[in-house]
């Protein structure tokens, strides 16, 4: 038997909470995008809302179950608690990786050439690690690399903002890789990808209030 | 299809050959816009005398897409 309140499992409560508000604002984000695009037809906007919208799903559903394993930690054995864990794990890398695809296609979508753009999502899931933390890192890496060129290029008001969002996100994948090495690294992912999830929502915001005038 | 809501409202009302030029557009492609555009109600085709004008609706919809295209711009997209 173990206690919810010692060794790691002790930071799974803060992994939680994190983890919970990160997809709160991932499903805001997700909401007002396919919003717009309900609004003007837009298939950029939906996909862009579809991806968001995976990511608070994995996150939201992890988040809960993994706090509805943490209420019956005291009944249940080490074992039986770790293969439970496992198993959400491996679930919520599938919807997070489903939603990283969709934004590569996304970003792919956008640099003209159509060759590049249908070589470029099967490449990225050839390359899959069974790391889900390095995957992910990787797939990012790309979109990380487009929004840096559209922010240098275009100098759009907050696009530093999505950039930052995106190489926050990239980061908080190496935290979670380089946990095995302390929980301080652990808890760095968590906290990276909350202000990643923030830049997102606060440049979406911005751009809708200002949009109305405000 | 937004450019040719744009071609039609600089003009005010425009013929098909004149937006063709201003949107950048195919013969073919343009009359299939022209087509949407008419039956979803943002274009009005004013036969007798061959142009197209920009309805209300069709105001309102350019003015929610130049908005939500300053979403996908930060974002480095393209509507």
């Amino acid at each position: 038997m173990i206690s919810p309140l010692t060794g790691p499992f002790a930071i799974l409560r803060a992994d939680v909470l994190l983890e919970m508000i990160s997809g709160i604002f991932s499903l805001t984000i997700a909401l007002l995008s396919l919003e717009a695009s309900r609004r003007i037809g837009s298939k950029t906007l939906t996909q862009l809302g579809i991806g968001f919208l995976l990511m608070a799903v994995a996150m939201l559903s992890r988040a809960l179950s993994v706090s509805g394993l943490l209420t019956s930690v005291g009944e249940i054995s080490r074992i039986e608690f770790l293969s439970q864990l496992f198993v959400l794990e491996i679930i919520y890398s599938v919807i997070r990786v489903a939603g990283y695809i969709i934004f590569i296609y996304l970003y792919a979508s956008t640099m003209g050439d159509a060759h590049k753009k249908a070589s470029i999502v099967p490449k990225a899931i050839a390359i899959y690690n069974p790391s889900f933390e390095l995957f992910s890192a990787i797939l990012l890496f790309f979109v990380v690399y487009r929004t840096a060129l559209n922010w240098m290029s275009a100098k759009r008001h907050f696009a530093w903002s999505v950039f930052l969002g995106f190489t926050l996100l990239m980061g908080s994948h190496i935290s979670f890789l380089l946990s095995n090495i302390s929980f301080i690294f652990y808890l760095a992912g968590h906290i990276t990808q909350l202000i990643s999830l923030t830049l997102f929502l606060f440049a979406v915001i911005v751009v809708r209030l200002n949009e109305k005038g405000i | 299809m937004a450019d040719v809501l744009e071609a039609v409202m600089r003009e005010g009302r425009s013929r098909p050959s004149k937006i063709m030029v201003e949107a950048n557009l195919s013969y073919d492609r343009l009359n299939r816009y022209l087509e949407v555009l008419t039956e979803k109600g943002l274009l009005e085709n004013v036969e007798a005398e061959g142009v197209y004008k920009v309805t209300p609706d069709g105001i309102k919809f350019l003015e929610e897409f130049r908005r939500f295209e300053k979403l996908a711009k930060i974002f480095g997209l393209e509507l």
